[in-house]
């Protein structure tokens, strides 16, 4: 993914095994952390500060053999936000060629994008949280077992944003039908989640199911939220 | 019927993942070896069933795939 192994000779005369990112950064073998999830920003500063510089490198080679077997994945949603790009292109040109397909092209475009938006959470690709973004969860239980006892978030845990919430979720039935949610009992208890920038979540849309329609904002806080995190519950009206 | 896990099994279900919004659809393996599958446990402990069985006879609980 966007590297190359190679024995790299540095300024100093030394060598040292590593791999090279997007063709600009060495890292030496054992000292990279390898999650290519790594902010690219911070890689790039600390690139400034150093005043190693490779001056030759070779590259190792790597037998086809190693890549048999490899899978290839497209996520749902990915695939879908492809051809609704594509398709959205096609129109383009079909419109400035004055081809009667424009239309087509578009509905087809825009049918696309309305999958991609509508993955659920548990599908999606791992995002980050804004600065000062809050999310609402909605519980039939004010002892909710997935808030720790220091006001945190268990990992796995899903919420709404406060977007979400605000724009629809009047009572604990509204959020029962919202999220798809199986409970008998209203989700009437309101616990608010302030997690710090950056925070992994997942983003999607709760799917039809349990007899209800879905269609709301659901997020998966993939590590859960450490204390202090979390305020309330408040209650709604049940209905 | 609503049966409410103890909190050994509480424990553990906070500790994985969530279906969805309170909630985990998940199969419950018992001690002759039968496996009740797809239960919904809400707040991590109340199993929703509708065959009654003994909390201590369960061995196992999984997140339901698929």
């Amino acid at each position: 993914m966007g590297y190359q192994k190679v024995i790299a000779t540095l300024n100093t005369g030394g060598k040292e095994h590593g791999i090279i990112v997007n063709s600009q950064v060495f890292l030496k073998e054992g000292e990279y952390p390898w999650q290519m999830r790594m902010d690219w920003n911070y890689v790039q500063n600390e690139t400034q500060k150093s005043s190693l510089i490779v001056t030759d490198a070779t590259l190792i080679h790597r037998e086809p053999e190693t890549l048999k077997g490899v899978r290839h994945i497209v996520l749902a949603n990915e695939k879908n936000r492809i051809l609704a790009n594509r398709k959205s292109l096609e129109a383009t040109y079909a419109r400035a060629s004055g081809d009667a397909l424009y239309k087509t092209l578009l509905t087809e475009s825009q049918n696309f994008s309305m999958l991609a938006a509508n993955a659920a959470a548990e599908n999606a690709p791992i995002t980050l949280t804004e600065l000062a973004e809050i999310f609402k969860r909605f519980s039939a239980y004010a002892d909710d077992k997935r808030v720790t006892p220091g006001k945190g978030l268990t990992a796995g845990t899903f919420a709404t944003t406060k977007e979400d919430a605000d724009a629809n979720i009047k009572t604990g039935t509204d959020a029962v039908a919202r999220y798809a949610l199986p409970n008998s009992k209203p989700a009437s208890n309101v616990f608010t989640i302030s997690p710090a920038k950056d925070t992994e979540v997942k983003r999607g849309t709760a799917q039809p199911a349990n007899n209800q329609p879905g269609g709301g904002v659901e997020v998966i806080f993939v590590n859960g939220l450490p204390g202090g995190t979390v305020t309330g519950p408040i209650t709604i009206p049940d209905k | 019927m609503t049966i409410k896990l103890n909190d050994y099994w509480v424990s553990r279900l906070v500790q994985m993942p969530e279906t969805g919004m309170g909630y985990q659809k998940v199969d419950v393996t018992f001690k002759d070896g039968h496996i009740l599958k797809g239960l919904i446990v809400l707040n991590a402990e109340d199993c929703q069933t509708e065959e009654e069985f003994n909390v201590m006879d369960i061995v196992d609980i999984k997140i339901h795939k698929g």
